[in-house]
């Protein structure tokens, strides 16, 4: 007689637990794909909707067109120029930004070794806002205008860029004592930062002409309404490649939450790790500020969501962000867009729509925890 | 052989460690002891490398210990610190595997996961497995830092390579009495019969009587006396380091030592 088939029930469903127990574990391969299947669906949904909505049909037959395999459907001139111009161009900068704020996000909470270490709410993005505008007051004021439009391209995100990185730098060293990241230090900085980056854009827009003043809302709450293709160069430059040496990191991250000295005691060069990976974080959240504004909360709900489903170790919690938080940001891009058509919503406010509970209940959660132990 | 050469190290012109020279073996439980202040944890750090003297040297089998790339000394010993930091919401399994970080270049082999089970198991602790590490006790999470130091200091030694070590700051402060004995045991079984090298920090003089083969005793960032238990725990030394009244008794074949406090010494008097 089979041995497995005389045993009760309740033992065999506890031997298949024991085989693998863990949950999240168990889980991490169906997540991952799960992820790599919607993002594509959404882009393409992406593409269908907006003030002029399109048939899935027209819409793979202008992108097979662009691409150069032909096309089987009819569709006109400005449809073609609404999908490949307008709506392809910024579905793409949704996911790169998306992408960018979600694996950055998860990259600082690492270091900062605290799930709230959001870049928005400790001054990351504040950084970047004020090395943009900083590029753009000079820049403007050096040059002549015909020149500094293409110098702006890339100087812009390149201040914003050193911005980020010279506020990370600030925060890590003020809010650090005795090796352990003090979380009241970190958010007290963080509002000081903060105020400070508001007191920058306040002065832009008291220097501003009135045609800038319409676009000030950008700084503060994002946008993607300026993708193009020529937005896409810095923002592949500045963006995808750092994102593709995070994932190197991973195994250093995880060391790294154990507290720098046993990182160490692992054989993990701390300093020089903590350097990369904050100048690599920073860089990635000062350019997504350049390109489109601070967009609040990504950074936060995406990694907070990962781990809670699959776990925080970082070889699987990095890709698993990027595509996570890639997808929210194009979700909430769709809402923004179609909500209040033909007018659009800045994208901040549905970002900070689903950020602020989510940091709100980490908050307390922490407290609970800390006043146990 | 671990071994320090006159070094100090200074603090605000004060100096914390004055000179020390120490020289620990493989195959012992080496154990350093002495009042708070002392320069314990001090001497420690600077055989973990996480401070440099300021003047002397550290070797470890006779390099230099600042000349050892990090990645090969995360091979060649292990520390256990008296506090972990980490909050986040590992597994046990997952935060002693992270003990198997200086051994790999990829992922996990089902060779790291055997030596994983083998330390929890050597720890008591296999029954946790799966348990999120922020859920668990003082005493717990203590224990499960220890199940991921010793997987770290397994590897494929020949013969003739060096013995690895084992550096533990105060590893029974969060621990119960027979906790505390379990992993002192199992320090002093990890020298005896694999022949590590294991060197405790430890507050407790009896913990030290009962399990260590060789004291390093400081006093005020000296060595004020080092050899073996016996030898080096006398009553008068410890009445004098310690600014106690000290005997050191007997009993059934095992010394331990006992303290009259100020109080009832002047109780006495009277």
């Amino acid at each position: 007689m089979n041995i497995s088939q005389s045993l009760p029930r309740s033992m065999k469903a506890a031997a298949a637990r024991e085989a693998n127990p863990d949950p999240r574990a168990r889980r991490r391969p169906a997540f991952l794909i799960l992820l790599a299947v919607i993002l594509p669906t959404a882009g393409f949904l992406a593409l269908m909707t907006g003030p002029m909505d399109l048939s899935f049909a027209k819409v793979a037959g202008i992108l097979s067109n662009r691409i150069g395999i032909g096309s089987a459907s009819e569709f006109s001139m400005a449809e073609e120029v609404v999908v490949w111009n307008l709506r392809l161009t910024r579905v793409l900068l949704a996911l790169l930004v998306g992408a960018g704020l979600a694996m950055a996000g998860a990259c600082m909470q690492g270091v900062f070794r605290n799930p709230l270490a959001d870049p928005g709410i400790i001054g990351v993005s504040s950084g970047g806002a004020m090395g943009a505008i900083f590029m753009i007051v000079l820049g403007s004021r050096l040059m002549p205008e015909a020149a500094f439009e293409g110098f702006r391209l890339y100087a812009v995100p390149v201040a914003a860029m050193l911005g980020a990185v010279a506020i990370t730098w600030l925060i890590y060293r003020l809010s650090i004592s005795r090796g352990q990241v003090d979380l009241v230090s970190m958010l007290l900085v963080g509002i000081a930062i903060n105020s400070l980056g508001g007191a920058f854009i306040g002065l832009l827009t008291f220097m501003a002409t009135d045609e800038e003043l319409r676009t000030m809302t950008f700084w503060g709450l994002g946008s993607l309404g300026r993708a193009n293709w020529e937005l896409l160069l810095p923002g592949l430059a500045f963006i995808l490649v750092p994102l593709f040496f995070l994932p190197r990191y991973a195994r250093s991250l995880n060391a790294l939450l154990l507290g720098e000295k046993d990182a160490a005691h692992l054989g993990i060069d701390v300093r020089r790790t903590k350097r990369h990976l904050i100048v690599l974080s920073a860089s990635i959240v000062g350019a997504t500020v350049a390109l489109c504004g601070a967009i609040g909360f990504i950074a936060l709900v995406a990694p907070h969501i990962v781990r809670t489903a699959i776990g925080p170790d970082h070889r699987f919690l990095l890709p698993a962000s990027g595509m996570l938080g890639a997808g929210l940001l194009l979700t909430a891009d769709i809402g923004a867009r179609t909500i209040v058509a033909p007018a659009e919503l800045p994208i901040g406010i549905l970002t900070a729509l689903i950020g602020t509970p989510v940091f709100l209940f980490l908050l307390l959660q922490r407290r609970r925890f800390q006043s146990i132990s | 052989m671990f071994a320090t050469d006159h070094i100090s190290v200074f603090r605000g012109g004060k100096a914390i460690l004055d000179r020390v020279s120490i020289q620990l073996a493989p195959g012992e439980l080496s154990v350093i002891l002495g009042p708070n202040g002392a320069g314990k944890s001090t001497l420690l750090q600077a055989l973990t490398r996480t401070l440099t003297p300021d003047q002397g040297e550290v070797f470890l089998d006779g390099t230099p210990l600042r000349e050892l790339p990090i990645e090969e000394l995360a091979r060649r010993r292990a520390v256990l610190a008296q506090e972990s930091f980490l909050q986040f919401d590992f597994s046990v399994e997952e935060v002693v595997l992270l003990g198997r970080i200086p051994h790999l270049s990829g992922w996990e082999s089902d060779r790291d996961r055997d030596i994983c089970s083998q330390a929890l198991r050597s720890v008591e602790m296999d029954a946790f497995r799966h348990r999120r590490y922020p859920s668990l006790s003082g005493g717990e999470k203590q224990r499960v830092h220890l199940a991921r130091v010793l997987a770290q200091l397994e590897d494929q030694r020949e013969a003739a390579d060096p013995a690895p070590w084992l550096l533990l700051d105060e590893p029974t402060s969060a621990l119960d009495l027979r906790h505390q004995h379990s992993v002192l045991g199992q320090a002093r079984k990890l020298a005896k019969v694999r022949g590590f090298g294991v060197c405790a920090v430890l507050h407790d003089i009896n913990l030290a009587l009962h399990y260590a083969d060789h004291v390093v005793l400081m006093d005020q960032g000296r060595v004020a006396a080092q050899g073996t238990a016996s030898e080096t725990l006398t009553a008068e030394r410890i009445s004098e380091v310690y600014q106690v009244q000290a005997q050191v008794l007997c009993a059934s074949n095992c010394p331990f030592v006992q303290i009259q406090s100020h109080h009832e010494k002047h109780a006495l008097n009277v």
